[in-house]
């Protein structure tokens, strides 16, 4: 494929240009593994939990709420960091490995077990969400 | 010896009005070194370009008075990068795996064109180089230090990395910098959007409003990933001299590391299955 | 004859002006700082360069040559305890983290580049993970906030010797490959300054940490001041088995 330099460039960059800036600014996480508009609730005990930047990550011996004759697996959960984690009132050890938890999240384009984190709550009561439309990822 | 016609000059001014308007967006750049002119280094430039910087698009900041961004950041230059992207790369990226191949998942350096506009960095200096820590040259996270020499040009094998071989000179106020031998761990974006080792960065720092802020005119080239270059124009908000540099880690803490890797060897083993139950599908004795 | 007033020629003109004031430079700023009371950096020698560690054996001019290390930190008997229980698979370097000064300043192999800017004077690891990068900020005091893995560290000229104090280390990192852990208490105190005309950089490195050793412990590294170039190091390129 031949590239065109000079006057064909300058046009095409200019156009590009001009399209760009009248496009909106997206807010939402980029295109990734995830999808946007499939949620799973996984239900199960948690087996690692572990905060840090700029993403956390949990394990659970789980299955989906929605088909409990799936067999139990080991799923992962990616999390906000832990300042945004802590804001919502979860520190680092309110949830341990060993409790029992529901977890909610937006479920991967290729089906694999992990999900990205919406909401959680645990048997002790507690309940922490994410504000989904501010995340912007990574 | 007859005189131009008139239509004839209109139409060569018009080619030079398009290629003003063109040229107009990245204001001086150039298509290579050695069009422009060499100087010395400015005197005391040490002490004005040292320092930490802000980028645009924090809260409030947009460019300085004046100054018109020209490319917001990502992911518009998603969109313009996937615009540009020959039909081999598009593919490419379409097949890579984001847990395995995207440097920033176990904190491998995310290379030079992430975490662009809206990154801190600091420019540290000696008077061969000018070392960029963060910033248009990787997020501090992950390790994103730029070196730019500027007492030499591209070495003539330069092992291929994650930052590339960048060497700067000066013309008159203007850092003029080139960087090549790249390697290919690293994207145009956080989109699976690949480059190759042809990845050629070419980049005109100067400082615009009353030296307040660095304006970073940055030409992006990969000739064999791209259909055509691209050019984007960042500033970066210089701050004071006390402004901290606070330690920033990714995955900063055993546990949050230790995580992500066991994550990265789940998906490295599902990857060795999958590739092993191709293979085993494939008949080697059926061929004709 | 000449050429008759055009509109093309009018705009084209028009562009060539804006050019020529987009290339005026900017107005003049107020001078920079010089006294040194505003820049600290200015007091001492100039340690900006690049420098390799000598290993240890290798005898300098005048005698001089690396002494102690972080294998023979003294540790008081509980901390022998936890470091005999440790595992060299738990050591965090496997994991590309930082490993902390105290541990880097000896490391086999160590080179560093350095760099003076106003207020402080910057160090950078050519093995970034695990030595990753040092600001020592000049003439104040440090700052409280939460516990890092290269610690705060500010510093002051004694004449020709930089001397850094450095606190506030979390308690992740170990003291030396053995295990040998330290406390939050962990201070160090380091003092730098060129030797035999400028060839060397001799560290002196002091750490207390009264939960966790029996007294005081300093050792010296010789650094070469060279002129080859900091390569990339990517520790993570290649990572190591990590048990799950």
């Amino acid at each position: 494929m031949t590239r065109n330099r000079g006057m064909a460039v300058c046009a095409a960059a200019l156009g590009v240009l001009l399209v760009a800036l009248a496009t909106p600014i997206l807010a939402h996480h980029s295109t990734t593994m995830f999808v946007n508009d499939k949620t799973i609730t996984l239900e199960g005990t948690m087996t690692e939990v572990a905060f840090g930047n700029p993403h956390s990550l949990f394990f659970l011996d789980a299955k989906p709420v929605e088909g409990p004759n799936e067999p139990m697996k080991n799923w992962s959960v990616e999390a906000p960091n832990p300042r945004r984690l802590t804001g919502m009132g979860w520190q680092r050890d309110t949830i341990k490995a060993g409790d029992k938890v529901r977890i909610t999240g937006y479920a991967r384009k290729d089906g694999k077990p992990q999900i990205l984190f919406i909401e959680i709550s645990d048997d002790k009561g507690h309940h922490f969400s994410e504000k989904r439309e501010n995340y912007t990822g990574n | 010896m007859n005189r131009v016609p008139g239509t004839l000059w209109r139409s060569a001014m018009g080619v030079i009005v398009i290629a003003g308007l063109c040229a107009l967006p990245s204001v001086a750049q150039t298509s290579s070194n050695a069009s422009g002119k060499k100087t010395a280094a400015p005197a005391g430039w040490q002490e004005k370009w040292v320092g930490m910087y802000e980028g645009q698009d924090r809260e409030g900041k947009i460019a300085p008075p004046g100054f018109k961004v020209l490319y917001p950041p990502e992911p518009d230059t998603i969109e313009l990068v996937d615009s540009l992207l020959q039909p081999w790369a598009k593919a490419r990226g379409l097949t890579t795996s984001y847990e395995l191949e995207d440097p920033g998942q176990i904190c491998r350096p995310t290379g030079p064109l992430r975490g662009n506009a809206t990154s801190e960095f600091e420019l540290l200096a000696s008077a061969e180089k000018i070392t960029i820590v963060g910033g248009t040259g990787g997020g501090i996270l992950t390790g994103g230090i730029r070196r730019i020499y500027l007492n030499r040009g591209h070495l003539k094998n330069p092992p291929l990395t994650y930052y590339g071989d960048s060497v700067g000179h000066w013309e008159g106020d203007t850092l003029v910098i080139d960087a090549v031998g790249f390697n290919e761990k690293t994207w145009f974006s956080r989109d699976p959007q690949r480059h190759t080792e042809a990845l050629h960065i070419r980049e005109r720092w100067k400082f615009v409003a009353n030296d307040g802020w660095l304006e970073k005119t940055i030409t992006v080239d990969d000739r064999f990933a791209l259909t055509a270059p691209y050019t984007v124009t960042r500033y970066f908000e210089k701050l004071p001299d006390a402004t901290a540099q606070p330690e920033r880690l990714c995955l900063d803490t055993p546990e949050a590391r230790r995580a992500w890797i066991k994550l990265y060897k789940r998906y490295e083993r599902d990857y060795e299955e999958e590739r092993k139950n191709m293979g085993s599908n494939v008949s080697l004795t059926e061929e004709r | 004859m000449p050429i008759r007033t055009d509109p093309y020629g009018l705009l084209a003109a028009a562009f060539a002006l804006t050019f020529a004031l987009a290339a005026l430079p900017a107005a003049a700023q107020a001078p920079a700082a010089t006294t040194t009371a505003e820049r600290p950096e200015l007091k001492g020698p100039d340690f900006t360069g690049v420098y390799q560690l000598v290993p240890s054996g290798a005898s300098l001019p005048g005698g001089l040559r690396n002494q102690g290390g972080p294998e023979e930190i003294p540790l008081q008997p509980a901390a022998q305890a936890t470091a005999r229980a440790s595992s060299p698979k738990d050591d965090l370097a496997k994991l590309c983290m930082p490993v902390g000064p105290f541990r880097m300043m000896a490391w086999d192999g160590n080179k560093m580049d350095v760099y003076r800017s106003p207020g402080r004077i910057t160090m950078l690891y050519e093995n970034y993970f695990l030595g990753h990068m040092r600001t020592i900020y000049l003439d104040r005091p440090h700052t409280p906030g939460a516990p890092l893995w290269v610690g705060d560290s500010v510093g002051r000229w004694d004449g020709d010797t930089l001397v850094v104090d450095t606190n506030r280390f979390n308690e992740h990192t170990w003291l030396n490959s053995a295990g040998a852990p330290h406390s939050e208490d962990l201070r160090l105190t380091e003092r730098y300054r060129l030797v035999d005309g400028g060839k060397y950089l001799e560290v002196r490195m002091t750490a207390e940490d009264a939960k966790v050793l029996t007294g005081p412990y300093t050792y010296t590294r010789y650094y070469e001041r060279v002129n080859t170039e900091i390569q990339e190091d990517i520790c993570n390129d290649d990572l190591e088995t990590v048990v799950e």
